[in-house]
């Protein structure tokens, strides 16, 4: 009875462990995109495949991390001057938002994506902004798939940029994020 | 050809060489190739690690640096491999069958940086030296 009584308990312990260690959803090679084009110039983006972004399915809370010098441009000395000029990243090497998914409830994800409103705070160069946006959620296999886009602008992170190319990068840059979680 | 007319067409084809080099440099700079680049440290991953946590400032001199690591495999993903759980290396290839978990490894890639989310060092675009 009593082996019968531990063998249980040893059971319901791993049995929760199992379950608080599938709270939290990761994806350490996540994608954001980010584009600042004037028409008729050339393109100003740039793309960052290493994004780590985690979710707690329980609580919906949210949190993602991009490190600067991670953002690659078609154009090198464009990448240079984004990290040396404009986020200057060996000073500021990384972007940080901290959120929560509003209303998140695990139990209804499926394969067909559905809107889920985000809010939260992006710190980028010891500035802060506050970003509301929807998102698309949906669970395929044993991942969470997040997708979605905001914009903010430079002077939210007081990134000055020179009068002379100023007609040249838009005044709103749009972000793309797509993230594909697994259980950790 | 008087030397008036000389000189205008000599400075005419320097400013138009001139132009073409400004044209190429601004928009045809070519990327760093890292896997080419001599690596400037070594480190094992927990020094890596150290380094970064050890900085107060988020300065930091390894950054951007071409640097090379030795470790142990802890997690292997497509082109993504974790060393002793605490620097992800995102490789320029797809890794190869022969790596498996605890597999003593050295890389050479550019340090990206901390993630600390993930609290790991971050390095991309690199290649395997020696397994």
């Amino acid at each position: 009875m009593n082996l019968k009584l531990s063998v249980l308990g040893l059971l319901t312990i791993m049995a929760m462990a199992t379950l608080k260690a599938q709270t939290k959803y990761i994806d350490k090679s996540g994608v954001i995109k980010f584009e600042a084009s004037e028409a008729l110039f050339e393109p100003v983006k740039a793309v960052n495949n290493s994004v780590t972004a985690i979710l707690n399915v329980e609580s919906g809370e949210f949190a993602s991390l991009a490190l600067m010098q991670g953002f690659h441009f078609q154009n090198s000395l464009m990448e240079e001057h984004f990290n040396e000029n404009y986020i200057e990243s060996e000073t500021y090497p990384k972007a940080i938002f901290k959120g929560s998914l509003l209303n998140y409830n695990h139990s209804q994800l499926s394969e067909t994506p559905i809107e889920v409103e985000i809010d939260g705070k992006l710190n980028l160069r010891k500035k802060e902004k506050n970003v509301r946006t929807i998102l698309l959620v949906q669970k395929v296999d044993d991942s969470i798939i997040i997708k979605g886009s905001f914009s903010v602008s430079p002077s939210d992170f007081d990134i000055d940029i020179p009068k002379i190319v100023a007609n040249k990068i838009a005044k709103e840059v749009v972000i793309n994020l797509n993230f594909k979680l697994v259980a950790k | 050809m008087s030397n008036k007319r000389k000189l205008i067409l000599a400075s005419l084809i320097l400013c138009i060489g001139l132009i073409f080099w400004g044209y190429l440099y601004t928009f045809h700079s070519e990327h760093r190739n890292i896997s080419e680049e001599k690596a400037v440290a070594e480190f094992n991953a927990f020094e890596l690690l150290n380094k970064f946590k050890q900085s107060n400032t988020n300065l930091h001199s390894s950054a951007n640096q071409v640097i090379m690591v030795v470790g142990s495999v802890t997690t292997i993903e497509q082109n993504i491999i974790v060393l002793n759980d605490i620097v992800q290396i995102n490789l320029l290839e797809d890794i190869d069958t022969s790596i498996l978990h605890g597999t003593s490894i050295t890389i050479k890639g550019r340090c990206v940086g901390y993630d600390e989310l993930l609290e790991v060092v971050k390095i991309d675009q690199a290649i395997i030296i020696t397994k």
